[in-house]
Order: structure tokens, then C-alpha cells, then sequence
């Protein structure tokens, strides 16, 4: 039995839906409203008669007081895709327990609130791990193709990644990055397409603290945990303030990035439970609004 | 280059698994990285540092085998050139003349400096000894190759105020001599006069080059003039090694009053000795100093202690009966000394032939005869072949030559009891003695000093002198000033600057005013024409080179710990940046 089909993991998962509907309120299935307007129970607006117009839509009522044609306009309620992509390179090999953990929690919420859930590994290339699937039947195959992903690809490639997903997945949703975004060709065009395309984003950063500072001093050789390249360094004080100040600068460019672009963002690390995760998130309005 | 110790060099192979553990110690540890691509930025604007490192490592390894080359080469105690390695007998120069200042410092501290250097270039194979040659030779250490205790001689290393004397030079020329070549024998010098007997194999290291430009005092004497009076003779000898005439001042100062007595200009002369004597009037005993107003290298010789006894001649009577030659004697004294002086009714001696006057309470008597307390019986005129001094050292007896002394007209004679026999034939007839009776003294001189021309003879002013002083407890006054090193003629005296005397005869080591126990001061002064005139005609240089600096071993091991330093700290700053 793997981690994520384990009981008392499905147990959390459980326990942190139930949290999330109590947050939100009532069901939540169907609670994602389409802009469109059509067909539908509940009432959304008033529009003048044209000639084609279904006319059991007219309201008599209307009619009887103003001497106007009008029609009632009703929302079109219909379920939302979920897509995850969940960085599978060698660089989130370390943290990739908790990315793991992170996305079974966001697609046992979607599963269980009638959504349609896609999960795409991300590396050089996009891996699907979950097929398009709806409902709590497609719990465990999701635990299960979860548990089974493992690293791949040799270097992140987050803009070729997302021009594949833009050839891929036409059907607008909601897409949930979870990566450490240390993407040696940059995060902007990858962004920058996934949100041209209509979807609604979501950025959740996984850095860990060996990704965020530099504690050690002296000669070593670096070696790219993903391309394997290497190189002998002498790491000082001033290095390492350099290191630090990088990342520092790296990471504020990507939150800067994903407000220009309305990209909900969070950042978290492999030591804080998910739960804490998308409880945080769910505060934010992030994901599940 | 060869070495002492070179089986050590084999320890030259311990490079081979030193090269081996420099390179396990270096490889640097891998750290896999999330964010390579942040370090090439990081990394990118820093080319010159990597080009560092890159020559670090080599540099290491470098650094890490010169380290252990040089403490190899130290442990096979290598000597760049052949060198004698005698052992060393190091002789500096005590003499006034190394207070000089050569070269902006006093000789004596170049000296110091050198045998430092030759200590410190001792290797432990070779032993040093230091002594000091001045007055006497005296040895600082033994031979010992204990370079703590050897450089704790150095600080003992000074100039003394007594000149190089003939004793000292023959006390080297032996010591040398017995060593057989075993040592080599060097003196370190000022270049002064004054080692004409120096050996031949005794190296000589000169310490000044050149002349100095120095003017002092060589010669110096006060003494009273005339019969009585306070007038006094000053007598001065002053000599120059400047290069130039110089117009110099000589002072005289009473220095009990601090008051200038006679300023005398000189005009000097390089290469010739200015003398004169001046005539003073109102002088008075005690000390006095000449001091000379030179800006010379060397101030030891420019001032001198001098000193004028009381003056108290020793009152002489002499009966109307005994004649011309008695009262010429006295009288000789009297103008040229004032030692003595004739008197009649308040005299202490009575010089007189026979027997004594009645009254006199102490005589000196020639030709004893008749009755007298001082002798029991007189007899008949006896040849005198030899005589023999039984007294050595009385100063009845001071300054008499008894091969020379003819005791003509001496007859057999007997003291009276309680007599002291200073002199007697070698028939056993007493020839000069002392006696005492009834509170009366006398010294008898058994001869007849009309026999033989006695009174032509130089022994008969010296009796008179020494019998009339003896017996009016009076001893000889010592010279105004007398040289350093010589040794004075007195039972005792006081240096300068103490209360305890410094025994009989003492050497006078010290320059300055001494003093006897009965409170006459005399002055001792350096007075050495060697050491006034610098003009570097010593000895000259044996041109052999001592040994100087520390040897290579030392510099080597200093090399290999700072080689070793430098390597630790770029090993510290690959382990912790």
C-alpha cells in the first residue's frame, strides 16, 4: 500500500474536504457558474425579445404590466476542469513528497465536488498522469497514478511545457502549477501562455530551505541535481550573500509576474503539512472560488 | 654546497604520499544544486577569481613540497661554502679608544654586534669563547657552544678605562700559542696603536677603517713650585688625529672651588704633541681637573684628575759641626720638592753624624760612634763585600740599589735591644737600622759618608729623604695624576666614587680622583697617546670574514613554516572560504 492510498492519508484528505466545504458553504457541486446565459434554474437576468428567441422564455407577467417582450435569462451551471501540473523534474526530486501530497489533496477536492480533474506531469515534456476524470470513483486511480509518478526529463522546459498544454487542453479551467518555478529559461513565457489562453492560473511555489540559502563555505564542486553539469567553486561569505540575494530576486520577479498577469500565487515548503497549504490558499480565495 | 647531515635527504621521498594526501585533502565535496543556472550568473561575473582558484591548487601543491624541501634540507644542515670550523676565540679590544663613536656609534657597540653575529652563526658543530683584553685579558666564557649563554656575554662586552698593556698582548700571544691551531684566535679593534707584539697568528678584525678625528690629553702633572708659597707647575701634553690645525682650549679648574684656574689655547697640530707648562699662583691642595674643550669622537681622554698634596715639608736640623753637604741635601729638597726644610728650634729631624743632640727627639745619624741609647757598643772600621736587605719593602729602604751602595768606613757595631735590622753585611754587621729609646727615635746608617764619596753619590739624598720622611711619619706623597692600569705605590687607596680601599698597591682601573686613607687625593687619567691618536695605524685587518647572520638551517626552517602558513591559509580558504 503506497503512501497516498494509505487510510489514514485518504483520512486527511477526507477531513480537509469536509474543512473546505464548511468554509465554503452548502454544495459545492456545480458552484462554479458559467459567464454564459441560457439554459438553467436559476434566474440571472431580464433581455428584450428577438425574433428566435425560445418564446416559453417570455415573462406574460412582464408583458401583462409593461406591454414588452421580454425574456428571463437563467445561468448555465456546468462543471470545471482542474488541471494540475506538477513539476516531476530531477530539481523537485527532494520536495516531491509534498508536491505529491499537494496535488492529491486539490484533485480529492475537485473529484469530490463533481469536477473534472487532469493531472500532467511536467518536466522537459508533459507526462499525463491523470487522464480528463470526474467523480469520488476516480479517487484512488488519481491516488494511484499520483503515487506512481516519478522524476523524469533532464532539465525543466516550463516554456515548452506549457505551449504543449496549450496544443493539448483547448477546454478552459482552472490550472494549478505546482513547481519550485527554477526554471533555468524562466517562468514569464510559460505564465504568459497558460494565462493567454483563458484559463484561470494558479502558481503554488515548493522551495525548500537547501533551495533558498547557501550554508556551507569552501571549495566544492556544484553539480545540476537535473543536467548533472558541474563545476568547482570556492564558496565565501560574499558568494554566498550573492546566492541569497538571487534567489531573493528570483522569487519576487516571479510574484511580480503572476500580479501582473493575475496569477494567484503562494508559496510554501515541504515542512508544512498541505492541509495548512490550502487552507491558506482557500483564505486567499485562490483555486476553489 | 654540502652537507653535514645528508642521509636526511632521503626523507625527500616522504613528497611521493605527500602528494598523494594533497591531492584526497583537495578534491573539493560535491553539492548537487537545485538553481545551477543562479550559481553561472554568480559565478560568471567573477572570472578573474576562478582563473585564482584554478592556479590555487597548483600553487598549493607547490607551496606544500617547497615546505617539505626546505625542512629536509634544514635537517642535512647544509653550509654553502667550506668554512673553518675551529673553534672561536673571540677577543675584543676594552681599551678607552672603543668608546670612540665610528660610524654614528661607540666602537665597543659594533663589537658587540659582531660577536652577536658570529654567535648566532654558530651551527652546533663549532664552540666560541669571548674575552676582553684592556689592562689585563679576562675571559667572559669559557669555550661553549650554548648560544643563550654565549649572547648573554655580549651585554658584558665594555670599554674599560685602562690601555692595552704589554701583559695583556703576551697573555693572548700564549693563549693562542697553546692552542695549537686548534682555535682560531681573533681580536676585534678599533684599529689604535698600541699591539706592536700582537701574533702573527691571531686574527685581527678592525672595526673602524679609517681615522677618527680626536684630540686628548697625554701627559699631565701639577706639582708645588718653589720652596713654600701657594705657586704650582702645570704641565700638560696634548695630541690630535684631526685630519686638520684646530684651535682647541685647555682648561684648569680647581675642583674643589669649581673655579677656572688657566685657560690655555692650543693651536693643534695633526701628527705633533703639544706640550707646555704654565706657572700658577694661588693654588691650593686638593683636586683639580684639566679638561680640554674638544668636539672629538672620544671623551675619556679629554679631561684628566689631578690633585696637589699639603704642603708640609718635614722640618731638619743640622748641627753647625756637621757640615756643607747635610745642609745642601736639605735645601735641594727644599727648592725642588719642599719635602724637606731646613729649621733649628722647632725641628722634627736632626740630621746629623756621630751621635745624636740632646733633645732631638728623632735623628737620622751617619758614622754612628761614641755612646748613644741606640746602639751598645762601636768597634773598628770593617769591610763591607755585600749586603743583604733584611727589611724588603721598608720605606727606609725605597728606591735604594744595594748592588751600587758602598757601605765604606762601617764598623762593627751592636744595635741597642729592640732594634729593627734593616740592612746588614754578610758578616753579620748591622748597616742601617731603627731604634728607639727614651721616648727618642733614630734610623743609623753605619758608614762614613766621607769615605768614598758618599755625598757625590745619588743614595745619599735618597737615605736623607727617606729616613727624614720615615721618621716624621710622613710617606711619600703620590704623583697629581698618575696613568690607568699602573699600579700605585701605596698601601692603599680609595677609588672614585667608593669609601672601601682597594688594597695595597691597588691597580688604578678607574679614572677620576683617588684618595688615601690619610685623606691625599691623586687623579688617574687614561694619558695614552695610542689611545688619544686615532689615526688607525693598529694592527691591520686580517681581511678573513667572520661568520655572520644565522646559518642556512635556521633560514630554511623559517622558510619551511612560512611556506607551510601560506598553504594553510589557502587550505582555509578552500575547507571554509
Amino acid at each position: 500500500m503506497g503512501a497516498l492510498t494509505d487510510p489514514a492519508f485518504v483520512r486527511r484528505l477526507e477531513s480537509l474536504f469536509l474543512l473546505v466545504r464548511r468554509v465554503l458553504g452548502g454544495s459545492l457541486q456545480a458552484d462554479r457558474k458559467s459567464p454564459l446565459k441560457g439554459a438553467g434554474i436559476t434566474f440571472a437576468d431580464y433581455a428584450e425579445y428577438r425574433p428566435g428567441d425560445d418564446y416559453r422564455s417570455i415573462d406574460w407577467r412582464v408583458y401583462a404590466r409593461t406591454d414588452e417582450l421580454v425574456v428571463k435569462l437563467f445561468e448555465i451551471e456546468e462543471d470545471t476542469t482542474l488541471y494540475l501540473l506538477l513539476d516531476l523534474s530531477p530539481s523537485m526530486a527532494a520536495k516531491q513528497d509534498a508536491a505529491v501530497r499537494l496535488a492529491a489533496a486539490l484533485a480529492y477536492i475537485a473529484l469530490n465536488c463533481q469536477d473534472r480533474v487532469t493531472i500532467l506531469g511536467m518536466a522537459d515534456d508533459l507526462h499525463p498522469l491523470l487522464e480528463p476524470s470526474r467523480g469520488r470513483a476516480h479517487v484512488f486511480p488519481m491516488l494511484r497514478a499520483l503515487e506512481s509518478a516519478g522524476p523524469f526529463g533532464k532539465d525543466t522546459d516550463f516554456s515548452a511545457c506549457a505551449r504543449l498544454f496549450q496544443a493539448r487542453h483547448r477546454k478552459k479551467g482552472l490550472v494549478a502549477v505546482i513547481s519550485d518555478f527554477l526554471f533555468p529559461g524562466g517562468y514569464s513565457d510559460g505564465l504568459k501562455r497558460l494565462s493567454g489562453l483563458g484559463h484561470e492560473v494558479h502558481a503554488i511555489q515548493l522551495l525548500s530551505d537547501t533551495d533558498l540559502r547557501c550554508d556551507w563555505k569552501g571549495d566544492a564542486e556544484i553539480e545540476c541535481v537535473e543536467t548533472g553539469a558541474r563545476r568547482k567553486i570556492t564558496v565565501t561569505a560574499r558568494e554566498a550573500d550573492a546566492y541569497h540575494k538571487a534567489i531573493a530576486d528570483w522569487n519576487s520577479g516571479l510574484r511580480a509576474e503572476c500580479a501582473q498577469r493575475g496569477i494567484g500565487f503562494n508559496t510554501t515548503s515541504p515542512d508544512i503539512p498541505f492541509e495548512d497549504v490550502i487552507r491558506d490558499i482557500l483564505r486567499k480565495g485562490g483555486l476553489a472560488t | 654546497m654540502n652537507f653535514l647531515a645528508p642521509q636526511w635527504l632521503w626523507t625527500l621521498l616522504a613528497a611521493i604520499p605527500l602528494v598523494a594526501v594533497y591531492l584526497l585533502r583537495v578534491r573539493p565535496r560535491r553539492r548537487p544544486v537545485t538553481a545551477y543556472f543562479l550559481w553561472q550568473r554568480i559565478l560568471g561575473q567573477r572570472k578573474a577569481a576562478s582563473l585564482f582558484q584554478r592556479l590555487r591548487d597548483a600553487l598549493s601543491l607547490l607551496l606544500t613540497l617547497a615546505a617539505l624541501a626546505a625542512a629536509v634540507l634544514a635537517a642535512a644542515a647544509p653550509r654553502l661554502r667550506q668554512t673553518d670550523d675551529r673553534d672561536l676565540v673571540i677577543i675584543v679590544d676594552a681599551s678607552p679608544s672603543m668608546r670612540a663613536r665610528g660610524n654614528g656609534k661607540p666602537v665597543v657597540e659594533l663589537a658587540r654586534i659582531s660577536v652577536r653575529d658570529s654567535i648566532k652563526a654558530l651551527n652546533g658543530t663549532r664552540r666560541m669563547a669571548v674575552g676582553l683584553a684592556a689592562g689585563e685579558l679576562s675571559f667572559l666564557s669559557h669555550l661553549g657552544d650554548n648560544p643563550r649563554d654565549l649572547l648573554d656575554t655580549v651585554d658584558r662586552i665594555a670599554a674599560t678605562d685602562t690601555p692595552v698593556s704589554a701583559a695583556t698582548i703576551r697573555s693572548i700571544n700564549a693563549a693562542a700559542g697553546s692552542s695549537q691551531n686548534r682555535a682560531r684566535f681573533i681580536l676585534l679593534t678599533d684599529g689604535a696603536r698600541g699591539w706592536d707584539e700582537l701574533s702573527d697568528n691571531i686574527e685581527v678584525v678592525r672595526l673602524v677603517s679609517g681615522p677618527l678625528p680626536n684630540a686628548g690629553i697625554t701627559a699631565a702633572d701639577l706639582a708645588w713650585s718653589g720652596i713654600s708659597g701657594d705657586k704650582a707647575r702645570f704641565f700638560y701634553q696634548v695630541c690630535s688625529s684631526f685630519s686638520e690645525a684646530k684651535r682647541i682650549d685647555l682648561e684648569l679648574r680647581d675642583a674643589e672651588t669649581d673655579t677656572l684656574a688657566r685657560l690655555i689655547p692650543l693651536n693643534l697640530v695633526p701628527g705633533e704633541p703639544v706640550s707646555g707648562t704654565v706657572e700658577l699662583e694661588g693654588a691650593t691642595p686638593g683636586r683639580w681637573i684639566a679638561r680640554l674643550a674638544a668636539s672629538d669622537v672620544l671623551t675619556d681622554d679629554d679631561s684628566v684628575a689631578l690633585a696637589l698634596p699639603p704642603r708640609v715639608p718635614v722640618k731638619v736640623a743640622i748641627p753647625k759641626a756637621d757640615g756643607y753637604f747635610f745642609q745642601r741635601c736639605v735645601e735641594s729638597f727644599q727648592a725642588a720638592t719642599g719635602a724637606l726644610a731646613l729649621a733649628t728650634g722647632d725641628a722634627e729631624i736632626s740630621l746629623c753624624r756621630g751621635t745624636a743632640p740632646a733633645g732631638a727627639s728623632a735623628s737620622v745619624i751617619f758614622a754612628p760612634s761614641g755612646e748613644s741609647p741606640f746602639w751598645q757598643s762601636v768597634g773598628d772600621v770593617a769591610p763591607v763585600l755585600l749586603t743583604d736587605r733584611k727589611q724588603s719593602g721598608h720605606p727606609v729602604l725605597a728606591n735604594l740599589d744595594f748592588d751600587a751602595l758602598r757601605f765604606e768606613g762601617a764598623r762593627q757595631i751592636a744595635p741597642s735591644p729592640g732594634s729593627m735590622e734593616l740592612a746588614a753585611s754578610e758578616s753579620g754587621i748591622p748597616l742601617i737600622w731603627v731604634s728607639s729609646a727614651n721616648g727618642r727615635r733614630a734610623v743609623v746608617i753605619n758608614l762614613d759618608p766621607d769615605e768614598g764619596s758618599f755625598f757625590l753619590s745619588p743614595w745619599f739624598p735618597v737615605l736623607v729623604h727617606n729616613a727624614a720622611t720615615y721618621l716624621a711619619g710622613r710617606g711619600n706623597p703620590p704623583r697629581s695624576v698618575l696613568p690607568t692600569g699602573s699600579r700605585a705605590d701605596l698601601t692603599s687607596a680609595i677609588p672614585p666614587g667608593s669609601d672601601k680601599p682597594a688594597g695595597p698597591q691597588p691597580v688604578l682601573e678607574t679614572v677620576g680622583h683617588w684618595r688615601t686613607p690619610d685623606g691625599t687625593w691623586f687623579g688617574a687619567a687614561v694619558l695614552s697617546e695610542p689611545e688619544t691618536v686615532l689615526d688607525a695605524k693598529g694592527p691591520a685587518d686580517s681581511a678573513k670574514p667572520l661568520d655572520h647572520g644565522h646559518p642556512p638551517l635556521v633560514w630554511l626552517l623559517v622558510a619551511a613554516i612560512t611556506l607551510l602558513t601560506s598553504e594553510m591559509f589557502l587550505y582555509h580558504r578552500r575547507k571554509a572560504g
